[in-house]
């Protein structure tokens, strides 16, 4: 097992399903597609709450230390007392409510700061949800398109591409509707880490404590051990002890003694043995696990979906117009393709998908494309095996003495011989 | 028994997906009503045999059975006509407030003597669309719940912190004024203790009443779980997943890439190229230039209509005339919009613009008008509609056109990827089922563009392939391949020497040898690459375009 591997079997977050899954239960699986559009603010929201409400609470104590030193040295008075024995108290005292009041408005205003990108969020995705028939279709048109980019601004976001998305957000003036901030942090981690530079990555840890350790995570673990294993690797061994003393046993004691054991070894052993046994530790792709691990942990504490929403988008789409008749068509230029499925570069994405169902059948004319049927355009079946409309035939097909001209094998047939169809 | 459906075919798959419970048997509709009837032991006895089903199942599968069961009997369709009218406004949410749904033997199967009803006249559940707007609303409300907590905690709180705070610096000033008296007295140490007492307290409190937000943010994560669950599994296997695996992403980028371009979002293109990671999908792209279209676009946003007059002079398109019009007016527009510096400009342009009889004239007499007023001719009735910005956006989108010939298939996919997802809700929220994993055909009728011919086989209910293609028998109806094969298999069994194989056509009496049987082919035909007959070459490409 990878260093940057949880130790445990992974388990999924929330007792969700797919979209077209077996157990669903919600009222509106399209709107699990805008799940990130509310999930990750929601979560921003919550920990700048706890963590607001930490400091607040911090600050309480601090005024209340203050009145606690202030009322010990006045309570009971029956003398004056000199200035100088209060003023530092009570100066001190000044300042703790201060905090505390700036503390209380810095909060709140971050906290309705979220709020307020939920509500704006809630109106745009209102506008574009509602069915209005008296809207003209431009606007619709142009709340669509935005709809798209915010589905594909995600996906190049998911992927790294965060200038494209930037971009993206900024031409189709989105701003606050996809979280780009949480992307733009994970793709710094990630640099850093590449770099062999933990410090990112521990502080976004401490940053979401305590969610962390409500899922369970051990990214804050897996990234320490890196240091560990820096440590260990310079022969370093005073350092690394004072490290895991000091940073990895507060961690790691209750929740992951295994860790610990492991970690304590490798200090103890010789370094070769210690390579030996613990590859992974000291394995040269370790930061890159480490990083693996950590986009893990993160779209699971910002609880994001595995697979992108515009995965399943292009997996329906296409397979909404997916066919049996359906096959790459290397022949014809892309931009002439009737089909998107034959196109060659979207066939690998169509294949293994369904077809799509059809409860009536649509015979087309092989040669003109139109729909056949019984009226004005009869499907007749020449020998070669292809059906020919009649509007084809008599556009140009009929030779006179009762004959037809066959494209396909070059020669004429009577008209017998083009048989008629039936399709039930 | 004269009320029953018939399925069209015993072993239509169908059956399987709308939850009808056995093969032999069909469900019929004996004394259906919103309240039930009969005696409670027997209902409680019809309970236990088919189970009860909300209304949202029943007017699922009512629907399904009109769509794929020939109702023989049209007092039947009236009363259920009549019970789904009634059922409208029962309470969905409570199973079994129904109606008794009895199992019935299946009768001798009857000719179909009508054709199959459909059911328009039924009023339709609410759309997903007002579904997904009251979840929205929901998620606002009690956002709007928190955000209203907070401001009260900010008036409130804040404000007694902050005259707390000038209560502490009015005190500091009289107490500790080094003017003053060097000594506190004991009244000022009584107030010091007081306030201090105070300042704990209003803090302690302030705090508290931070910490019951938390209930409303407790609720909105809850609800945010519930009702936008978010997908953990891939919605199909094997999934296309277009980001772990490098090729996939490659070819999702390229998707993308083809949609940004065509769509005049070139700056976005233009970065991601630079990222220059899925350079070999380029070359299958549908933007045939796209430096060429972003020099164009890029310049019209700018208000430089020279690279659009140069490219419509090299390129001729048919509606040049057309083009260069509306490029003149944009032109123009922007001139005027610009004020008296470019007033020669503008000049020189309205000379450019000759216009022809008719509208043109009249579209010349415009933006004259709309000179002489200059900017104020923005807020003027007349002429506002010539200062709208999608003016500009519209003469991009043609301009485009010429270099992405149909729209990026993104949009396409795209829009038939969220048509099909909300369908798939509303199959799902009917409390069917579908197997994803397993099956090979999406469960409901999806629009798509008729690019191929669909023929469903009538016997087997699927469609056909290229490994079980049509067959036209010598009578015209046309079967898959696989029908005959089940339509000869007891002959083939009897007779496996035989060479001639006899069967009925299911659709007429008339005798078929297999034999005879004609493979039909759907595939489009297109003119071989070497063809020598120009003259029905010529022919056939009339016929391609004719219509």
């Amino acid at each position: 097992m990878a260093s940057g591997e949880p130790s445990t079997s992974e388990v999924p977050t929330g007792a969700g399903t797919t979209v077209g899954g077996k157990h669903s239960k919600r009222k509106s699986d399209i709107m699990s597609l805008d799940y990130c559009t509310f999930r990750v603010p929601y979560n921003e929201l919550n920990v700048k709450f706890r963590n607001g409400q930490k400091d607040l609470d911090r600050a309480a104590a601090s005024v209340a230390k203050a009145a606690n030193l202030l009322t010990k040295k006045t309570a009971g008075a029956t003398e004056p007392q000199a200035k100088e024995a209060l003023q530092k108290n009570f100066e001190f005292l000044l300042k703790q409510v201060q905090d505390a009041r700036v503390a209380m408005q810095k909060v709140l205003k971050e906290e309705t700061g979220e709020a307020d990108k939920i509500i704006m969020r809630c109106h745009m995705l209102q506008q574009e949800q509602q069915v209005n028939e008296d809207r003209p279709k431009r606007i619709d048109k142009a709340l669509e398109k935005r709809k798209f980019a915010r589905h594909i601004c995600w996906h190049l976001l998911r992927c790294g591409m965060i200038v494209p998305a930037k971009k993206l957000v900024a031409e189709m003036k989105m701003e606050g509707m996809v979280d780009i901030s949480i992307f733009e942090k994970f793709y710094e981690i990630e640099q850093a880490l590449l770099d062999k530079d933990t410090k990112p990555c521990i502080e976004w840890c401490q940053y979401h404590r305590h969610r962390l350790r409500k899922i369970g995570s051990r990214i804050e673990v897996v990234a320490r051990q890196q240091d560990i294993a820096t440590l260990i690797e310079e022969q370093n061994i005073p350092e690394a002890l004072a490290y895991i003393k000091k940073y990895f046993v507060p961690i790691t004691k209750t929740q992951f003694p295994d860790d610990l054991k492991k970690i304590m070894g490798s200090v103890a052993m010789p370094l070769e043995i210690s390579r030996m046994r613990n590859k992974e530790l000291h394995a040269e792709n370790r930061y890159e696990a480490c990083y693996e691990f950590f986009i893990k942990e993160a779209y699971r504490l910002y609880q994001l979906p595995e697979h992108s929403a515009f995965s399943s988008i292009v997996q329906m789409g296409i397979a909404a117009q997916k066919t049996a008749m359906c096959e790459p068509d290397t022949k014809t230029p892309t931009n002439k393709q009737r089909c998107v499925v034959c196109r060659p570069d979207i066939w690998p994405l169509a294949e293994g998908l369904p077809n799509a169902r059809s409860d009536g059948n649509k015979i087309l004319c092989s040669l003109s494309n139109t729909v056949c049927n019984d009226e004005d355009n009869i499907p007749y079946l020449f020998p070669s095996g292809h059906v020919v409309g009649l509007r084809a035939i008599n556009a140009g097909l009929r030779r006179a003495n009762h004959k037809v001209y066959d494209p396909m094998h070059k020669q004429e047939i009577m008209e017998e011989e083009a048989l008629r169809m039936y399709f039930m | 028994m004269d009320n029953l459906l018939l399925p069209r075919d015993p072993n239509v798959k169908d059956r399987a997906k709308i939850n009808i419970p056995e093969k032999e048997t069909v469900l019929a509709v004996r004394s259906v009503s919103p309240k039930g009837s009969g005696t409670k032991k027997e209902r409680q006895v019809l309970k236990r045999k088919v189970g009860v089903f909300t209304i949202s199942i029943f007017k699922y599968i009512f629907q399904s059975w009109t769509e794929h069961f020939l109702i023989i009997d049209s007092i039947l369709l009236r009363e259920f006509q009549e019970i789904l009218a009634t059922l409208e406004d029962e309470d969905d949410t409570k199973p079994g407030t129904g109606f008794l749904v009895e199992e019935v033997e299946l009768e001798e199967e009857k000719p179909s003597t009508e054709p199959l009803r459909q059911h328009e006249t039924f009023q339709q559940q609410p759309s997903i669309n007002d579904k997904n707007v009251e979840i929205i609303k929901n998620v606002e409300r009690i956002t709007q719940d928190f955000k209203r907590k907070a401001n009260s905690i900010d008036t409130c709180w804040v404000t007694t912190l902050e005259k707390l705070e000038n209560t502490l610096t009015a005190m500091k000033d009289e107490l500790f004024n080094p003017k003053e008296d060097r000594e506190i007295s004991v009244m000022g140490q009584i107030l010091i203790e007081e306030t201090s007492t105070r300042a704990a307290k209003l803090v302690y409190e302030a705090t508290d009443y931070h910490r019951d937000l938390q209930h409303t943010i407790l609720k909105l994560g809850k609800y945010i779980n519930t009702e936008f669950e978010h997908p953990t599994k891939k919605p199909f296997r094997p999934s296309p997943e277009l980001e772990k695996k490098r090729n996939r992403r490659d070819m999702g980028f390229a998707l993308i890439f083809d949609y940004m371009m065509s769509t005049g979002l070139t700056s976005v293109g233009d970065s991601m190229r630079k990222l220059s990671i899925f350079e070999q999908y380029f070359d299958t792209l549908n933007v045939s230039d796209p430096e060429k279209l972003k020099t164009i676009v890029e310049d019209l946003q700018g208000g430089d209509i020279s690279s659009s007059l140069e490219f419509i002079k090299s390129a001729q398109p048919a509606e040049e005339h057309s083009l260069r019009k509306s490029l003149q007016t944009q032109m123009i527009i922007e001139c005027i919009e610009m004020g008296l510096e470019s007033y020669d400009r503008t000049v020189k342009q309205l000379k450019a613009f000759v216009p022809k009889e008719g509208e043109e004239q009249r579209q010349s007499q415009r933006l004259v008008g709309a000179l002489v007023m200059g900017q104020a001719a923005k807020e003027d009735a007349r002429y506002r509609n010539l200062f709208d910005q999608k003016n500009k956006e519209k003469l991009v989108s043609r301009l485009s056109a010429f270099f992405v010939p149909k729209e990026a298939p993104l949009n396409l996919i795209m829009k038939h990827g969220f048509k099909g997802i909300n369908q798939l809700t509303d199959f799902q929220d009917s409390g069917l089922q579908w197997d994803v994993w397993m099956d090979w055909e999406l469960p409901f009728d999806t629009y798509f563009h008729a690019s191929h011919s669909v023929f469903t086989c009538p016997i087997l209910k699927e469609q056909c392939t290229c490994n079980n293609p049509p067959m036209r028998l010598t009578c015209g109806h046309v079967i898959s391949k696989d029908a005959i094969n089940r339509l000869t298999i007891n002959v083939r069994n009897r007779f496996p020497r035989s060479r001639h194989l006899r069967f009925k056509c299911p659709y007429c009496p008339k005798e078929q040898n297999l034999d005879n049987a004609k493979s039909v082919d759907f595939h489009a035909w297109t003119i071989p690459a070497d063809n020598e007959d120009e003259e029905a070459e010529e022919q056939v490409k009339f016929l391609q375009f004719v219509e």
